[in-house]
């Protein structure tokens, strides 16, 4: 490999230096050699976000491994190429969520042809107006577990802006880069997916209530018969 | 409360500035409880989102060691530094007195698979010749139950003093135990593989690990 692979700027700004490890930019320039201990000191570096992030996408550990497992295999059949235009993370959480994606496309072409729903017509139906709308307000914060649950269910454009932004901090300019959309477009999906979250929380304790009112109904039924 | 405000006001929402609002959204969220409740639900969204980032789960060992196979199957890897791979099993089993004892099971389960824990590059592993056959089972099913009789006697002492903690040993341990079993699968099918014997030592040394940071926790625990 030549020294003008060697990648710069961003690259090297992304890792601090630790005593006796590889820099990212030195791991990356070794691992472009093949080295293996530099493609484990990739994996250290990135492996708990990708992990993370195919996690929180996927919501299934066993699937979330074989994602992470899949996106690991691709950037390292990849890394000779990368020349330091962008950020490595930048390009590995690009390439991550484009792993994610497919998978949850094949996912959801399964499912049409069961029951006749397509992700578009699921996502704009996600952005309807609720003015004057919910009968029930969210108490002041919301259950991790039950924002878990919805999440999984947001459709999957959706769900990466969010998990991108809300759960992993990544700035709209970065999504954008990520997604390869504007930051404009990038900061309204955001907020349609938190809109279709707040319906879907809306919705389970809308649900909880109604079964509360069946439960205190039949005890109540019970006692007197 | 004025509709065509409020949705003047949610299409704006999407742009929302990081910073306080601006004058004519800002006099609206005064005047409208609905859309300051709405945008206090949103905030609260966001803010149980930022808690779900802040718990990142860390990824389970073996990723790392199905990723170098498909690494080295694929011959992407042309250079192996085993020191450096075997660092980060050992990562999690701090003290020497109990490393030591790990040693020794490590060379018992190096005799059993044939294969030298030096810094032997792959390449040169196939001129490795194994020590002793694996054909079946008793060999390793020997060493399996050493492993498990001592883990089972440190996993029960934990559990009377930290049973979240001794459950997630016994996970753990489950999912070496996979891993034993797929490897010693693997060594049966393709004996002379030395691929297939790294990656059965690997997994022994990752079991050895777990009774060594077993062992640790137990005896804090026990203080």
């Amino acid at each position: 490999m030549s020294s003008d692979a060697v990648p710069t700027g961003p690259v090297a700004r992304t890792r601090p230096t630790q005593t006796g490890e590889l820099t990212e930019a030195e791991a990356i320039r070794r691992a472009q050699q093949g080295d293996a201990a530099a493609f484990e000191r990739i994996y250290r570096l990135h492996g708990r976000r990708v992990y993370a992030l195919c996690l929180r996408m996927v919501g299934n550990t066993a699937e979330a491994e074989d994602l992470a497992q899949e996106a690991f295999l691709q950037l390292f059949r990849k890394i000779a190429t990368f020349r330091g235009e962008s950020a490595f993370s930048t390009w590995l959480h690009r390439l991550s969520v484009n792993v994610v994606l497919m998978r949850l496309r094949k996912k959801t072409l399964a499912a049409t042809s069961l029951d006749e729903r397509n992700e578009s017509d699921e996502e704009s139906s996600g952005a309807r107006k609720d003015i004057g709308g919910p009968d029930l307000r969210l108490s002041g914060s919301v259950d991790r577990v039950n924002l878990e649950r919805a999440v999984q269910r947001l459709p999957p454009g959706y769900r990466s802006i969010f998990v991108l932004h809300d759960v992993q901090g990544y700035e709209h300019n970065e999504i954008a880069s990520i997604m390869k959309c504007s930051i404009g477009n990038s900061k309204s999906q955001l907020h349609k997916a938190r809109m279709r979250l707040r319906e879907l929380l809306h919705e389970d304790e809308r649900d909880r209530a109604r079964e509360e009112r069946h439960a205190a109904k039949g005890g109540s039924a019970g006692g007197h018969g | 409360m004025n509709t065509t405000q409020c949705m003047q006001f949610e299409a704006s929402l999407d742009q929302r500035p990081d910073g306080p609002w601006p004058e004519p959204a800002a006099s609206h969220l005064d005047s409208c409880p609905q859309c300051r409740a709405l945008c206090e639900e949103l905030d609260a969204i966001r803010a149980a989102g930022r808690e779900l980032g802040a718990n990142e789960p860390e990824p389970p060992a073996h990723l790392w060691v199905l990723l170098r196979d498909q690494l080295d199957t694929e011959g992407l890897i042309r250079e192996t530094n085993q020191r450096g791979w075997f660092a980060g099993w050992l990562g999690f089993s701090p003290r020497f007195a109990v490393g030591g004892a790990c040693v020794a099971l490590l060379a018992v389960a190096g005799s059993l698979v044939g294969f030298r824990s030096g810094s032997a590059p792959t390449m040169q592993l196939d001129r490795v010749r194994p020590n002793v056959s694996i054909t079946g089972r008793p060999l390793t099913a020997d060493l399996n139950k050493t492993l498990d009789g001592d883990l089972e006697r440190v996993v029960a002492s934990l559990s009377q003093k930290n049973a979240p903690l001794a459950m997630s040993v016994r996970e753990n341990l489950g999912v070496v135990d996979n891993l034993i079993a797929l490897c010693e699968k693997s060594v049966r099918e393709n004996p002379d593989n030395p691929m297939a014997r790294e990656y059965l030592y690997g997994a022994y040394e990752q079991k050895a690990s777990l009774l060594a940071a077993a062992i640790d926790r137990s005896t804090l625990e026990n203080r």
